[in-house]
């Protein structure tokens, strides 16, 4: 069994299963000998994985399933069977243009979660301004909450709005300097804007989806097919190290260890809030209370749904990412998000795990039981505030 | 002729290769640096082949383009489509990255990236010898510090306090520079300050 690995990450508040992992010796309870690798760029990440420099990685959801595609970088097939956590991230506008909203039409601020209808309407009374919104990477949850959200509000991609990728870290600075009027990412590059005053946060990913997808620790099938045993230590070293997390002292405890230079290198008064469930959208506002703006592991957040990898396929080809859909989506989805690999793990540890690899899709507004599962399963809210994610209209523009 | 996009934060990496290219045929080359504006650069050059920097950032923005090809008429696309793998691995490896417009010829790409992987080989090695220097210098000095204190409390002479420091660091497995480190930051706890 192979037992020295290299693993790769971004400085991202949820990083944080593999930094606990490693930090409270979860790795090497199983055996490993992990070395983690902070990356610059998602492409660096899918490359190195690609090629074996890193055994595997923190990756954004569909990386894995538009690699196997073929539609990012070389199409080396990669897989995922752990999924490191659910929502996490936020979209943030420039301080201005939320002034600028609160002033010219508080109506639009009404409602929770808000509606991108004021951008709209700040559009029309300046009709030669044009908006740049930073999302992180083509292929990310991000990338498909921000179109969402834009057009929900009646945001035209192309006419009223552009979006450019720029890497999370340097989200902050491309808003300081106005090169960009908002963006979507994951903490804590979100709270780094309010703190210092430059943005508001409009809404979390959990205000757009309960308890949507967001990363996940992905493989290539070549070396998950060469290790299988070291698969399954690792995936049961995440697993307890998720675990670990769930405590909320313990969660006081990876605030400190994230914050840290060899993880996030910023202070901890930007991660430690939001991992407690205590998050702040303007600069002069309170925190509010969002308990599961960070969930590790309740409500089954692990598990690699299939219905997560149906949602990422329809967004890719209304995005025009992805062509054409695939022939066959279960057998592809099955090859990528490795629910048996995952359900083998939990068993392992006397864990209890689902036996559906579609997360029923009803709209849940409190917690329910998940009874299609080894144990009944407490689950969390799974409303989808935009009725665009859900049935995503094409967008693409004819090339 | 070909035009070629150097994206590098090293300044002095990004000039040994242009140097290289140029000796190598390659005329028209454009340096981008880490300050510049990207996108804008790209859009006004409109390169045929990018290399760049592994430790840049910019590479997710790079990438995007691919998507948004009414702004870019020319397609990106990552090398390996018409580079053989092995190549691939070598310049990941090196920390280089390249992109290419669709239809350049194989041959030609690869003997720009071969170029580009023995420079950034080259700047790593210098990189790596210069940090080996720095830690000898390092190494010197702390042996001069404990010499000197050994030679004033125990009355020795310098080839003496090196002897004794050699074998201190003998007995116990370490490196003489890593001994003289250990005890000079002992005597320091004890109150004498080299």
């Amino acid at each position: 069994m192979k037992q020295a690995l290299r693993i790769g990450f971004l400085p991202l508040t949820d990083c944080a299963v593999l930094v606990a992992a490693l930090e409270r010796g979860f790795f090497e309870k199983h055996g490993l000998q992990v070395t983690l690798h902070r990356e610059v760029s998602w492409a660096n990440i899918r490359d190195r994985v690609a090629f074996g420099e890193l055994d595997a990685a923190h990756m954004l959801a569909p990386m894995p399933l538009a690699a196997t595609l073929g539609i990012d970088g070389l199409g080396i097939p990669m897989q995922a069977a752990f999924s490191l956590g659910l929502n996490g991230s936020a979209i943030t506008l420039a301080s201005s243009l939320m002034q600028a909203i609160r002033e010219h039409f508080p109506q639009d601020l009404c409602t929770t979660p808000m509606r991108a209808h004021g951008l709209k309407r700040l559009l029309s009374a300046q009709t030669s301004r044009k908006l740049v919104f930073g999302c992180v990477y083509p292929f990310s949850q991000h990338h498909y909450l921000l179109q969402a959200w834009l057009q929900d509000g009646g945001l035209v991609l192309g006419q009223d709005v552009e979006i450019r990728v720029i890497p999370p870290q340097q989200m902050v600075e491309s808003l300081a300097q106005g090169q960009i009027d908002g963006y979507c990412a994951g903490e804590p590059w979100n709270q780094q804007a309010v703190s210092r005053g430059i943005g508001h946060v409009a809404v979390t990913s959990y205000d757009l989806w309960n308890n949507g997808p967001e990363k996940v620790l992905g493989v290539t099938q070549a070396w998950a097919e060469a290790n299988p045993k070291t698969h399954q230590a690792l995936l049961c070293a995440l697993l307890e190290a998720a675990q670990w997390l769930d405590n909320a002292h313990n969660r006081l405890r990876i605030a400190e260890l994230l914050a840290r230079p060899e993880y996030l290198d910023v202070p901890l008064s930007l991660v430690q809030p939001p991992l407690l469930g205590r998050y702040r959208y303007a600069p002069d506002e309170p925190e509010r209370l969002l308990p599961d703006f960070n969930v590790f592991t309740r409500y089954a957040a692990n598990f690699p749904w299939h219905s997560h990898g149906t949602y990422f396929l329809a967004q890719m080809h209304a995005t025009g990412q992805l062509p054409t859909l695939p022939a066959d989506p279960a057998t592809l989805l099955a090859k990528v998000y490795r629910t048996d690999l995952y359900r083998v793990a939990a068993e392992t540890l006397s864990l209890p795990y689902p036996t559906v690899d579609y997360l029923p899709a009803q709209q849940c507004m409190a917690p329910w039981v998940l009874r299609a599962a080894s144990q009944p399963m407490a689950m969390g809210n799974n409303y989808v505030a935009l009725q665009c994610l859900t049935s995503p209209t094409h967008t693409a523009k004819p090339e | 002729m070909h035009k070629l996009m150097l994206v590098d934060h090293d300044p002095d990496r990004s000039a040994s290769l242009e140097a290289a290219l140029l000796a190598v045929g390659y005329a028209h080359i454009i340096r981008v640096g880490q300050h510049d504006n990207l996108l804008n650069a790209v859009r006004t050059h409109q390169p045929d082949i990018i290399l760049i920097d592994m430790q840049s950032p910019d590479r997710d923005t790079l990438e995007s383009l691919r998507n948004v090809s009414r702004e870019m008429p020319k397609p990106i696309v990552f090398f390996a489509a018409q580079s053989d793998l092995e190549t691939t691995r070598a310049a990941i490896s090196a920390g280089v990255s390249a992109y290419i417009v669709d239809d350049l010829p194989g041959k030609r790409l690869k003997s720009v990236l071969e170029v580009a992987i023995a420079r950034f080989q080259d700047h790593q090695k210098l990189r790596e010898e210069l940090e080996d220097y720095k830690g000898r210098l390092q190494d010197r000095k702390d042996v001069d510090k404990a010499k000197g204190i050994l030679m004033q409390h125990r009355n020795l002479s310098e080839d003496e306090a090196y002897q004794l420091l050699r074998k201190m660091a003998m007995d116990r497995n370490m490196k003489i520079g890593e001994a003289a480190r250990n005890f000079v930051a002992a005597m320091a706890l004890l109150g004498d300050k080299p």
